[in-house]
């Protein structure tokens, strides 16, 4: 029996950063997704053995923060380990990000190798 | 001395007065004929008195209203006394505003012998008072082209004065308003009144000026934001007498100011989505070219490669532009404590890398050599100098990245070895949206907001920017406080 892949939620309510992420990551995780914060929350609920969460910040409904301060009050940030999507443009905002519990940044655009080693560096700062 | 030789001193007394008196005396017998007629009279109507006696009065002292003299005449002898009348003497060719008093003229019995009047001229009072009156037209025409009202606070009595525009400014009439400081103080807003009554008690203690800024509230509840300002008077034996001054409507001026702002606000927001809208469909072009890239080889690869870049710089292009959004509308907060120079250059030198790379980097950072800035700051003045020195030099080509002490600065130089800005640029480099000319660098644009960022950022800091070029080259300096 293969050893099945560890699991990662992409929060973004553009399909085609989902599907962007999807495609680059599919070979190391097994890619859930999820189309907004509310939706992120209800499957994180669900689903206990995902321990990576890839999260925009700029959605319409239930936003990045939104995100982080649920998990925070739920006491979930603590097995989770999140990366959120930023831009260079706000230091300020990346700064925000990292006090809410985010352990790490991708600045959109990214490209494979950008997503790649943001999600490893993340993986090892928290291990 | 007699009683006659008494009467006569009078007499020569009274005769010195009428010829030597300003004001026109004449006078009549019963039919009205002129049997006095003083100098001031001959002059007034240019009648000789040798040629005036015995003629009728009425021909020679004409009023405005012609059967008004003889109409007046009629009266006077018939007992009644006219004292001080305002008219019109038409003579001379010429209208004199003047007054006209006349009273009957009686004998020793009290039988009436005729009238006598005194004609005074007042065309120079007249002509003061309209002087006057066109000043005050025009001094109010100006307070009120101006949006300023005057205002004076006599120190002894409490009294104030306002001028006319004043009492249109705070919306209340002068029988509303009591005259003192209370009641100028009145006017002014809950939030600023202790303000305003410190400032003019304060400069009425101390003979000083004031100037303050406040909002009015009017009776009817209107808002006007004034500025006020006020002047210490002072009596001839130089005590404080009165402050005075003006009050201002700036209502408009606020207005147009909050206006701008909300404006500005609005830009910011816009460019904020716009910079937020372009970025996602950036991200599925430069993620999917990378994708691309790392699954091709060969011309494919390539081609996608470009693609990746110029969204990058697209991208890049956006960031810019809202970052100079950003630092003009002076909402950012800067933290500057000092750092090593060589610190900051290191924790920048991953986001340049890139740009230098077919560019050969001399770096010569003096050790120790610390400047005051916010980091922040400091990694967008640095980027963006080294993507213009990259950006306007060719490949192969060097970069000099200098910093040194000088004096109680930090200065710091980065030159390229391109084409230069020719003199005449070399000033309007900085100015915002300013590109240099197309035949320069061929296909090289920016937003042209780069050097306006680094000037901005460098300015927040405390410290100035300057380009040298001698056609050989740019170098950019900045200096930082250290």
């Amino acid at each position: 029996m293969i050893d099945a892949l560890p699991l990662l939620l992409v929060v973004d309510d553009e399909p085609d950063i989902r599907f962007l992420t999807k495609t680059i990551l599919m070979n190391d995780y097994d890619v859930i997704e999820a189309a907004g914060g509310a939706e992120a929350l209800e499957i994180l609920d669900s689903n206990p053995d995902i321990n990576l969460v890839l999260l925009d910040i700029r959605m319409p409904d239930v936003d990045g923060f939104a995100v982080l301060d649920s998990l925070s009050a739920r006491e979930m940030l603590e097995d989770l380990t999140v990366v959120a999507f930023s831009a260079h443009a706000d230091p300020d905002i990346a700064a925000q990000l990292l006090d809410s519990g985010a352990i790490a940044l991708v600045h959109k655009p990214f490209t494979v190798d950008e997503l790649n080693d943001a999600i490893r560096d993340a993986s090892e700062r928290r291990a | 001395m007699g009683a006659q030789d008494a009467q006569e001193s009078r007499s020569a007394a009274f005769e010195f007065l009428v010829a030597a008196t300003h004001d026109a005396i004449f006078g009549v017998d019963v039919d009205g004929a002129i049997t006095i007629w003083n100098p001031a009279a001959e002059r007034l109507t240019e009648v000789r008195a040798a040629d005036a006696f015995g003629e009728p009065v009425v021909e020679h002292l004409c009023l405005a209203a012609p059967t008004l003299m003889s109409e007046l005449l009629e009266r006077v002898l018939a007992g009644e006394t006219i004292e001080r009348m305002r008219t019109v003497v038409v003579a001379a060719g010429r209208s004199t505003p003047a007054s006209l008093s006349m009273a009957p003229t009686v004998d020793v019995q009290g039988h009436p012998i005729g009238a006598s009047g005194v004609v005074r001229d007042l065309s120079e009072e007249v002509e003061t008072q309209e002087i006057l009156a066109e000043v005050q037209t025009r001094m109010n025409q100006t307070q009120r082209l101006a949006h300023i009202g005057l205002w004076a606070w006599d120190l002894a009595t409490d009294e104030v004065q306002w001028s006319e525009q004043l009492y249109d400014i705070a919306g209340v009439s002068p029988d509303e308003f009591a005259g003192d400081l209370a009641s100028h103080l009145a006017v002014v807003g809950p939030d600023h009144r202790a303000m305003v009554e410190t400032a003019m008690r304060d400069a009425g203690a101390e003979g000083s000026t004031f100037d303050v800024e406040y909002e009015l509230v009017r009776p009817d509840g209107e808002r006007r934001w004034v500025h006020q300002t006020g002047d210490p008077a002072f009596h001839p034996d130089r005590t404080l007498s009165e402050l005075r001054g003006i009050c201002q409507d700036l209502t408009e001026r606020q207005r147009a100011v909050d206006a701008l702002r909300e404006a500005d606000q609005l830009k910011d927001e816009f460019l904020g989505t716009v910079s937020h809208e372009l970025r996602t469909p950036l991200t599925s072009i430069v993620g999917f070219g990378d994708l691309i890239s790392s699954k091709t080889d060969g011309d494919i690869s390539e081609y996608v490669d470009i693609i990746v870049r110029n969204g990058r710089e697209m991208h890049d292009m956006v960031e810019r532009i809202l970052d100079f959004s950003r630092v003009q509308s002076g909402r950012l907060v800067l933290a500057p404590e000092p750092h090593r120079i060589e610190d900051l250059v290191d924790e920048a030198w991953p986001l340049v890398v890139s740009l230098l790379a077919d560019h050969t980097v001399e770096r010569s950072i003096e050790d120790d050599v610390t400047a005051i800035v916010d980091v922040g700051a400091f990694r967008r003045i640095f980027v963006n100098l080294v993507s213009n020195a990259s950006k306007f030099s060719s490949a192969g080509s060097r970069i000099f990245i200098d910093a040194s002490r000088s004096g109680s600065c930090c200065r710091m130089a980065i030159r390229d070895e391109g084409p230069g800005i020719p003199a005449e640029e070399i000033e309007s480099v900085f100015e915002r949206f300013h590109q240099v000319p197309s035949t320069m660098v061929a296909e090289k644009r920016g937003a042209g907001v780069g050097l306006s960022i680094v000037k901005s950022y460098t300015e927040l800091l405390g410290g100035r920017v300057w380009a040298e070029s001698d056609g050989r080259g740019t170098t950019v300096v900045v200096e930082f406080p250290g």
